[in-house]
């Protein structure tokens, strides 16, 4: 589907630019060029770069070309046909020769080259502990003896730390227990990549069917088209194996089929939701419910549906949900934004500076005081008789 | 992102020629105001590729390049324009051929 | 009364005080205030002096090593146990020496207020005199020879300038009194080399330069036969390889020690000497220095031409302290001395004969200050023959004598010609036709009858004369008398030859002494003015006439000091040879002499005759109608006359023989060997020749021909190729983009050329 389009739109841009170069009006020339222009902000939305879009069409196809078409027809130059033939005969074959060696290069390069085998930055993994293992008041969780989160409490959970990737031998205690000596209440191995922030829930009841461990992730470098509202959802009821959770509002479908101990994320418009856990094939009551969530975007949501057993034996669900901040969409206006006023301030300012030469340049130029005498000009043309000979042969002498 | 991506070869062979037909237009056409129309393609190839190794990278510095780029692009439109204006005016001509007086 | 002694350096620095107060504000100070200043520091010092007199008597003549508080470890050399400290010794001897030079120095510095008022460099001049009083008591009250030695340079130095002080004077005198000024300090040039080779030889005998060390006490020679050595340390071993290292005792306790063990050598390396022929080596070596500072045959010549000095310095610096260096010097060293008795027998010549000569001299002079110059040298050669007889009492007494009534002489002679100078602008202003008759204020021709135009002077100069000329009971005689018997004693007691030949040469000095001074005081007070100037002639300011009065007094009074033993009444008086048990304490050979009825009374009278000789010959008749001495005009006297009026010679002697010789050798060398061979010869053809031809090679092979061509070569293909190129330089823009471009692309090509290079199977 993309492919097509990128075929479509890349060749609408190669056959405007052919155009406007064999155009002999300028001002069909200007024209395609806005088409050629078009196109390539068209080729940006496709490459996750809305705002550069939106300032290609804005600022190029607009203000600039706008620019070039006053100045054509300011001057009456839409029509220049050459008067007499060019006096390099030989630039266009060069020319052509060029182009096609700086194509076989480029396409050499291209081919042979390690564009797609470079693996992207991803941000650093983060880790968090949610604590819902029903029979034990607070836990301690080790990674490979490390402790990441100490004396949890039950249905708390602690805030996203940043983490070293690579495989971990996780181990929960009992608060206050001694890792070396204690035994473990789970051992477990989990791995943990670049890219993706990790809520290490701990689930299940002491006893039948025993504590567990769902690493939960959610999708760091997030650039879909979405808010940029990310969610996740685990199910920890241990007596229904499987859910689905239904958007009540919207009446919809968002995660069916989720097993116990599964966690699975999904992506969401940002607003108010209610929104319910069913048994999978069941309508009719719900097991669990949340109702007036307000979603916000860039956020990362974690709804944890887990069970709580009561003094009299008896288990009531609790549902846990979590929002925490995301970092921004890669390529919206906020990134471009935020970079453009912290990284980049020095560069925006030289650049301010040098629109604003170019401004005083503009006036300068064409002002008409201003504008280079006919007398200075005619003697830069055609030199005095005897400057050209000013050189003393004698000098070296 | 899936796989349905378009690779990034191709919008940088797709970028590079543009680049060389924008080259061609400055080497080949006359026309002063062409040649500038050349010179802008030949600036929005290269952001498309800067643009198309940026999602490669999932790096912003290459969004901010384009963004200076085009902001230069501005900048370069008004004194050239200028130019050709004052130039229009004093040889009543915007064929560049015809503007040599700088020679050896 | 012990931490009296630690008074000792502010005698040197309140002197330097003045000097740096008046060197930095002298201008601003003003004539009275650098008066102040300099006298001052003068008197201060003076006082101190005194203070440390009085410590000396009460406790016992006990001998103080004082170190300077910064320069303490002056010269160290750890590896060599080297330590030659700045200390300062107050015994009996350097403190008369601080007495005379502070004591006459403060009178001669208020004087010199008076005379040298008006002048343009008032303010420099008592920063030299303050300069002088400085490094004359360095001199006088180190405790080693080095100190002695920095002195020793530095009133050398004083006294070049001082004597060159009217270096600007017009008319060729500034010439000469600048030539004066060179000519002392080239002469005292030839002794301090004699004194520093001394002292070098000093240390490398003994390993120290310090006369005693602290709390030792000098080895008393009557003492040391009844006692056992009163040493406060055994004594060294005797060897040691190379020089001497130095041990617990200073210099002199050291050489007696060696002396009476005897058979102590002195390794020089090649050879090596005995240590008695060591210490005769070191006292002539001395005996050299002390010619030079002190003016005696044959390094004299110096000091009648630096006369030409204002007459303060000549008071102080050519009088009273300066020149008595070498007499103080000797008497430091009196254990050498005593020890060397060939030295001691040069010295006793030597002393004995300048003293005649500059007697001799001294009745054929004009000039009023000359004929004191060679009073001065002559009876700094009583001194010097003092010592060379073993009088060293009666040669310190003599300089503490000399030192008051010669600076008096000198005084009252300054006196007397600013009278003169007074008097001659008085009577060339009042006659307007007085023709230049060639006037000359220090000739004694002009003068005549100065008597009652300035009584203080006259009278104050009577003292002065009266006891030069040894008359009783001024002081002179005492001193003068002792010398006399000592010299006798030396050779009557212990039948040495320089005894009787020192007694025989210094009587007849005494004779001429006597006559010398008279013929001054009838030429200059007595008869009647005979030049105009002399007439109206005025006494000097109270500022000069007052200093003139007191040493007036001191010459009369400080004879009494040192009464010899059996004098009648004046021994029981006054008590017998104070002076000498003074000095005893630091000087073990100092010994007292008895009087002898005889002698004075002979010694007197011969005084006395040549006074009557003198008056008989100048007397005022004769002086009224004659202009010219009446000696001069004496067929029987005449030749004699004229050998005393051209100074023997002397000066001619050495230039036709010393000078001459000298000058044209060097002449020879700068012509012959410097100028004809190393310039000439060596340089032009051994270096400039070559250095020619080489230039001429590089020049027209290598830099004409190579280097010239290969840069116009290169100029050429630069302007050829230039010419070609510009033309690649159309001024149409294509060109120069498809330039970028194919620039680009190979940059491009370039970079990638690894990835082509695999496509492409290479």
């Amino acid at each position: 589907m993309e492919l097509t389009l990128f075929i479509i739109v890349g060749g609408i841009a190669l056959v405007s630019a052919a155009l406007m170069l064999i155009s002999e009006n300028a001002i069909y020339s200007a024209l395609f060029l806005i088409l050629n222009l078009i196109c390539i902000a068209f080729l940006f939305l496709m490459l996750n770069a809305p705002f550069l879009a939106m300032v290609q069409i804005t600022v190029y196809a607009g203000a600039i070309m706008v620019l070039f078409l006053f100045v054509i027809m300011l001057l009456g130059a839409e029509r220049t046909l050459p008067t007499i033939q060019s006096r390099f005969r030989w630039l266009a074959p060069a020319v052509v020769i060029m182009a096609l060696l700086f194509l076989i290069t480029a396409s050499v390069a291209l081919i042979n080259g390690e564009i797609t085998k470079t693996e992207p930055r991803k941000a650093e993994p983060q880790v968090r502990v949610v604590h819902v293992l029903d029979g034990v008041a607070s836990l301690d969780v080790y990674l490979d003896g490390e402790a990441v989160a100490q004396d949890v409490a039950f249905r708390a959970a602690t805030d996203f730390a940043p983490w070293r990737e690579g495989e971990y031998e996780l181990a929960i205690f009992e608060a206050g227990a001694d890792p070396a000596s204690a035994d473990a209440l789970l051992a477990q191995s989990v791995i943990i990549d670049k890219g993706k922030a990790y809520s290490l829930t701990a689930i299940g009841r002491i006893g039948v069917p025993g504590p567990r461990l769902v690493a939960a992730a959610h999708t760091l470098d997030y650039s879909g088209e979405k808010d940029g509202l990310r969610l996740v959802v685990v199910n920890a009821l241990s007596d229904r194996p499987l859910v689905d959770v239904r958007d009540e509002s919207y009446d919809k479908v968002l995660v069916s089929a989720l097993a116990y101990g599964e966690a699975r994320e999904f992506e969401l418009s940002k607003g108010t939701r209610s929104v319910a856990l069913y048994t999978t094939g069941s309508q009719r009551t719900p097991v669990s419910e949340l109702p007036e969530q307000v979603l916000d975007a860039n956020t990362l949501v974690l709804w944890v549906f887990a069970e709580q057993r009561q003094p009299d034996n008896s288990f009531t669900d609790v549902v846990i949900s979590l929002q925490d901040k995301a970092a921004t969409s890669f390529g919206s206006p906020t990134h471009i934004g935020r970079l453009l006023f912290t990284d980049y301030v020095l560069p925006f300012e030289l650049v301010a500076l040098l629109l604003l030469v170019a401004m005083i340049g503009a006036i300068v130029l064409t002002h008409e005081s201003l504008a280079p005498r006919k007398a200075v000009e005619r003697r830069l043309a055609n030199p005095p008789p005897g400057l050209e000979q000013s050189t003393p042969s004698e000098t070296g002498d | 992102m899936g796989s349905s991506e378009v690779a990034t070869e191709l919008y940088v062979l797709l970028s590079a020629v543009l680049f060389i037909m924008g080259a061609m237009g400055v080497l080949l056409r006359r026309n002063a105001i062409l040649v500038f129309m050349s010179v802008e393609l030949m600036l929005n190839a290269a952001n498309l590729a800067l643009v198309a190794f940026a999602r490669q990278w999932a790096s912003g510095a290459g969004h901010l390049m384009v963004f200076f780029v085009m902001t230069v692009a501005a900048a370069e439109v008004a004194v050239g324009l200028a130019l050709i204006v004052a130039i229009f005016r004093t040889k009543k001509s915007i064929d560049i051929d015809n503007l040599h007086m700088f020679k050896g | 009364m012990d931490n009296f002694f630690d008074l000792v350096p502010l005698v040197v620095l309140i002197p330097l005080a003045g000097m740096l107060v008046n060197l930095f504000t002298g201008r601003q100070l003003g004539e009275r205030g650098v008066g102040i200043v300099a006298v001052g520091a003068s008197g201060m010092s003076f006082v101190i002096a005194v203070l440390l007199w009085i410590a000396q008597v009460n406790t016992g003549y006990k001998a103080a090593v004082i170190d300077m508080p910064i320069l303490a470890d002056w010269i160290v050399i750890p590896s060599a146990n080297v330590t030659i400290p700045w200390a300062f010794r107050v015994d009996s001897l350097s403190v008369t020496m601080m007495l005379v030079v502070t004591g006459v120095g403060t009178l001669i510095h208020l004087y010199a207020v008076g005379y040298m008022h008006g002048d343009e460099r008032f303010p420099r001049f008592f920063v030299y005199m303050n300069m002088f009083l400085v490094f004359m008591l360095i001199l006088v009250t180190g405790n080693n020879f080095l100190m002695m030695f920095v002195g020793w340079e530095g009133v050398g130095l004083c006294s070049y300038l001082l004597i060159g002080f009217w270096f600007d004077k017009p008319g060729g005198a500034g010439w000469r009194n600048s030539d004066a000024a060179r000519k002392a300090f080239i002469v005292n040039r030839v002794g301090d080399f004699g004194l520093i080779l001394g002292v070098l030889i000093t240390f490398w005998t003994f390993g120290t330069l310090d006369y005693y060390r602290e709390g030792e006490v000098p080895i008393v020679p009557h003492a040391a036969a009844e006692e056992e050595v009163p040493l406060f340390a055994p004594a060294l071993p005797a060897e040691d390889a190379g020089h001497a290292v130095a041990g617990p005792l200073g210099v002199f306790n050291q050489a007696e020690l060696w002396l009476e063990e005897g058979g102590h050598k002195v390794d020089f390396g090649m050879v090596s000497l005995s240590f008695e022929t060591t210490l005769t080596l070191i006292t002539l070596l001395f005996l050299l220095g002390a010619t030079g500072k002190s003016a005696q045959i044959p390094l004299f010549v110096w000091l009648p031409d630096a006369m030409a000095g204002p007459t303060p310095v000549s008071a102080l610096i050519h009088a009273a302290t300066m020149v008595t260096a070498g007499v103080y010097m000797m008497v430091r060293a009196n254990v050498f001395y005593h020890a060397a008795e060939f030295s001691s027998f040069v010295v006793a010549v030597i002393g004995a004969t300048t003293a005649l000569v500059a007697g001799f001299i001294a009745v054929g002079q004009w000039d009023i200050k000359r004929v004191l110059a060679y009073s001065t040298v002559s009876q700094l050669g009583f001194m010097v023959a003092a010592v060379g007889v073993g009088a060293y009492a009666a040669a310190m007494f003599h300089l503490v004598t000399h030192a008051c009534f010669k600076a008096l002489l000198f005084l009252a002679s300054g006196s007397v010609i600013h009278g003169m100078e007074h008097g001659h602008h008085h009577a060339t202003h009042d006659h307007s036709g007085h023709h230049d008759d060639g006037f000359d204020p220090q000739d004694m021709r002009f003068m005549g009858g100065l008597k009652e135009r300035m009584p203080v002077t006259y009278w104050t100069y009577l003292f002065g004369t009266l006891a030069l000329a040894g008359i009783i009971p001024f002081a002179g005689f005492w001193s003068k008398d002792e010398i006399l018997l000592d010299s006798l004693k030396a050779g009557v007691d212990k039948g040495l030859l320089s005894g009787y030949i020192g007694f025989v040469l210094l009587l007849t000095a005494a004779a001429f002494t006597a006559f010398y001074m008279w013929r001054q005081v009838s030429l200059v007070f007595l008869g009647k003015p005979r030049h105009a100037a002399a007439a109206h002639a005025e006494e000097s300011s109270r500022v000069m006439t007052w200093p003139l009065i007191v040493l007036a007094a001191l010459s009369l009074l400080i004879g009494f000091i040192n009464v010899p033993s059996g004098f009648p009444i004046l021994g029981w008086l006054l008590g017998e040879h104070q002076f000498t048990s003074f000095l005893e304490h630091s000087v073990p050979y100092a010994h007292a002499g008895t009087f002898s009825f005889l002698l004075a009374t002979f010694a007197v009278l011969l005084a006395l005759g040549a006074i009557y000789l003198a008056r008989s010959v100048y007397n005022d008749r004769v002086l009224a109608v004659l202009r010219e001495d009446p000696l001069a005009v004496n067929t029987r006297m005449q030749r004699a006359f004229a050998l005393a009026n051209a100074k023997l010679y002397w000066d001619e002697f050495y230039f036709k023989y010393l000078i001459y010789p000298y000058r044209n050798a060097a002449y020879w060398l700068a012509e012959q060997l410097d100028w004809r061979f190393w310039h000439d010869y060596a340089h032009e053809r051994l270096l400039r020749d070559p250095f020619n031809a080489a230039t001429r090679a590089l020049t027209w092979r290598v830099d004409k021909q190579i280097i010239d061509r290969s840069f116009d070569g290169l100029g050429h293909a630069a302007r050829r190729a230039a010419s070609r190129l510009r033309r690649i330089q159309t001024g149409y823009v294509h060109i120069y983009a498809m330039s970028v471009l194919f620039g680009a692309l190979l940059v491009m090509v370039l970079i990638l050329l690894p990835l082509i290079r695999d496509w492409l199977g290479l």
